[in-house]
């Protein structure tokens, strides 16, 4: 008697599948799919929560969490093609949260501070004057408040649009920007103070 | 402060996240130690209350439309102990049920019986012209518009046609369709030779007579002739020479023993034209347009050998005809090789090709045509892969691909491994037929693979490109509902 086939086989996604189609396989429970859109999405990711966090494995620790948490509220994404932009607001959300966190323990000697180290990713060859420069923001980008160190690091280094910084962020167009100035202003100090 | 970016290096590393994606993994799939025995509880909970508030199962009753959905067949048990699977898009219809008969019209696609035992009782089966009636057996019947398939499992079915009676027996498959009757025996090259012989006119009586198939059957396209061959895409434009030109077009034998039956087909079909393309459902308006392969989107028996798959153009037809036209886009992906139709061992065909042997072992395509027709399947993918790594940037190399995937996927029966080389000869150009028929059949892969969403997907493209498709009528069934 003939027989319908049953076995499953993994999907290769060919990197020309878009995300919403592998969304709409994910969301109909193709492990295989959830995994083309990791090895879409974490390398970019892991590369922004390192410069954020300057730490390689809380960068992915949150890499980790944040996948698992999209995966799991997958059937919240109302738009499957923006499965990028909503993955990074849960990444960097977790990233704020950890920041704060962190920040109240090491007020209270339980933790370390947390430390910007953009220069420690600096490219063999970069010139003295690059290097100090990235050093001096690291000093202020360490003091700025979670938020507006994100924010400041979504504009600057990772180069988002504003509206992507709002999304990514979970604030408005005009948070992110009073944000990012506010962390622009305290690296301006800082610049006018070295020159000085 | 502009382009920081610029001064910094690339951080992640691929190793990393390797690990925290196996982490992710494990754990999404950890679950909660008291899972498993709620969901037992619930299991039990909810069968209780099925098994109290659900009466007796007594159909057919008289409202029992049995319509399996498009994606997971229906399955029925009789209080009786018989049992019905609605295959995937098939509709099965009560038609009685006394003390002395239970009967179903199959309207369309395949369900498949597992009937008990019951001598005071007539367990029936329509479809078509012909009737299927079974006393304790077990069988599966297939609807292709006037015809009926039927591939018995165990027991024994007797087939009623306008043209004859006769009893199909465990492990025989019989196609029934509106004039005449087919034996399809994978296996019995007697039987082969016989009916081959009575279809060209040397013997038999060519349109009432129900001939007995032995071996392991398989339910086939219309008109198949002693082997099994599929020639669903052959015979769906109505007229004799729509027919004609379909059969070189579209399919081939691949079993080695149906090869000799290939050319009295042909004969077959052009004398009987009209009534073929009438018998098949689906009738398209020209050559290669047809549809209706019988294992596509369907009732598929990939486990059995003996199989004639589909053949999409690219593959010179073994044993053409002399004189057979080819189909337009035949020429268009193949230019003048297409038209060649080297038969099972090597030979040229006499219809006028131009492609010598040793053209054909310069032509990568060519010599793994030769390879699959020599029964060689891994022989003519792995030439086929050797082919578009050494030369990626070929013109050919989307036909290759297409090809590889045929292969995969007809002959090596592995849709898995057929789908991303479909994609991937999509996504490099295919000609427009063939990517007609690439993204037919990557539906159908997806849908073997049980990778329903991509099939959804596949569906949906292929219905926004050619929405007067060949298989729209198929594809449908697969496209997401606006």
């Amino acid at each position: 008697m003939a027989k319908t086939s049953e076995k499953v086989v993994p999907l290769r996604a060919t990197t020309q599948t878009p995300d919403e189609v592998l969304v709409r396989c994910a969301l109909d429970g193709d492990v295989s799919a959830e995994e083309a859109l990791y090895r879409r999405h974490a390398p970019p990711l892991l590369s922004a929560l390192i410069r954020m966090t300057s730490n390689r494995d809380d960068a992915l620790d949150v890499v980790q969490d944040a996948f698992i948490q999209a995966f799991r509220r997958l059937p919240q994404l109302t738009d499957p093609a923006a499965f990028r932009g909503w993955l990074r607001t849960i990444a960097f959300r977790i990233v704020y949260r950890q920041s704060k966190r962190r920040r109240w323990l090491s007020l209270v000697g339980l933790a370390p501070p947390e430390v910007s180290r953009l220069s420690t990713w600096a490219r063999p060859g970069t010139s003295p004057e690059i290097l100090a420069e990235l050093r001096m923001i690291d000093r202020v980008v360490t003091a700025l408040p979670p938020a507006q160190r994100i924010a400041w690091v979504l504009r600057y280094v990772e180069e988002e649009s504003l509206e992507d910084v709002a999304a990514q962020c979970g604030c408005s167009l005009a948070t992110a920007k009073r944000r990012i100035k506010a962390a622009r202003e305290a690296i301006d100090a800082a610049t006018n103070e070295g020159g000085a | 402060m502009k382009s920081i970016r610029e001064h910094l290096v690339d951080p992640a590393e691929a190793p990393e996240l390797e690990g925290a994606w196996a982490r992710i993994r494990s754990r999404r799939s950890a679950r909660p130690a008291w899972a498993p025995r709620v969901a037992v509880a619930v299991a039990v909970v909810v069968a209780l209350v099925w098994w109290v508030r659900s009466p007796a199962p007594t159909a057919p009753r008289a409202a029992i439309d049995l319509s399996a959905s498009v994606f997971t067949p229906e399955v029925v048990r009789l209080d009786d102990g018989t049992n019905i699977v609605v295959m995937p898009g098939a509709r099965l219809v009560p038609l009685e049920r006394t003390a002395s008969a239970v009967g179903w019209r199959l309207e369309r696609g395949a369900a498949s019986f597992e009937v008990a035992h019951d001598r005071t009782r007539t367990f029936y089966v329509e479809g078509g012209d012909a009737r299927v009636v079974v006393v304790g057996t077990r069988f599966a019947v297939r609807r292709d518009g006037a015809a009926l398939a039927v591939e018995v499992d165990r027991g024994t079915v007797r087939v009623e046609a306008p043209t004859g009676t006769r009893e199909v027996h465990g492990g025989n498959a019989w196609r029934v369709e509106r004039a005449f009757s087919t034996a399809i025996a994978r296996g019995d090259e007697a039987a082969e030779r016989e009916d081959a012989e009575r279809r060209a006119g040397r013997g038999g009586d060519e349109d009432g007579t129900i001939t007995s198939g032995a071996g392991g059957g398989r339910v086939d396209a219309p008109g198949a002739s002693g082997a099994g061959s599929n020639v669903g895409d052959r015979v769906d434009a109505p007229g004799a020479s729509g027919a004609s030109s379909n059969v070189g077009e579209d399919d081939r034998l691949d079993a080695p023993s149906a090869r000799g039956a290939d050319s009295t087909l042909d004969v077959r079909i052009d004398s009987r034209g009209e009534d073929r393309g009438d018998a098949v459902a689906g009738g398209g308006p020209s050559a290669g347009e047809g549809s209706g392969r019988a294992d596509t989107l369907g009732l598929r028996s990939p486990a059995r050998g003996g199989r004639a798959d589909a053949k999409d153009s690219t593959t010179p037809t073994p044993g053409a005809t002399a004189g057979r036209a080819r189909a337009g886009d035949d020429s268009k992906a193949r230019g003048a090789k297409s038209g060649a139709g080297s038969n099972a061992n090597g030979a040229k065909a006499g219809d006028g090709s131009d492609v010598t042997d040793a053209e054909a072992s310069d032509d990568p395509l060519a010599a793994a045509d030769r390879d699959r027709a020599r029964g060689a399947p891994r022989a003519a993918a792995a030439r086929l892969e050797a082919f578009i790594a050494g030369a990626p940037d070929d013109a050919r190399v989307p036909l290759a691909l297409f090809m590889l995937a045929r292969i995969h996927h007809g002959d090596l029966d592995d849709p898995g491994a057929a789908a991303p080389r479909l994609e991937a000869a999509i996504a490099a150009g295919l000609p427009r037929p063939l990517e007609e028929r690439a993204l037919a059949r990557l539906v159908e892969c997806y849908v073997a693979t049980n990778q329903r969403a991509l099939a959804r997907a596949a569906a949906r493209r292929y219905v926004d490109r050619f929405p007067n498709g060949a298989r729209i009528e198929q594809i449908r069934r697969w496209a997401p509902k606006p």
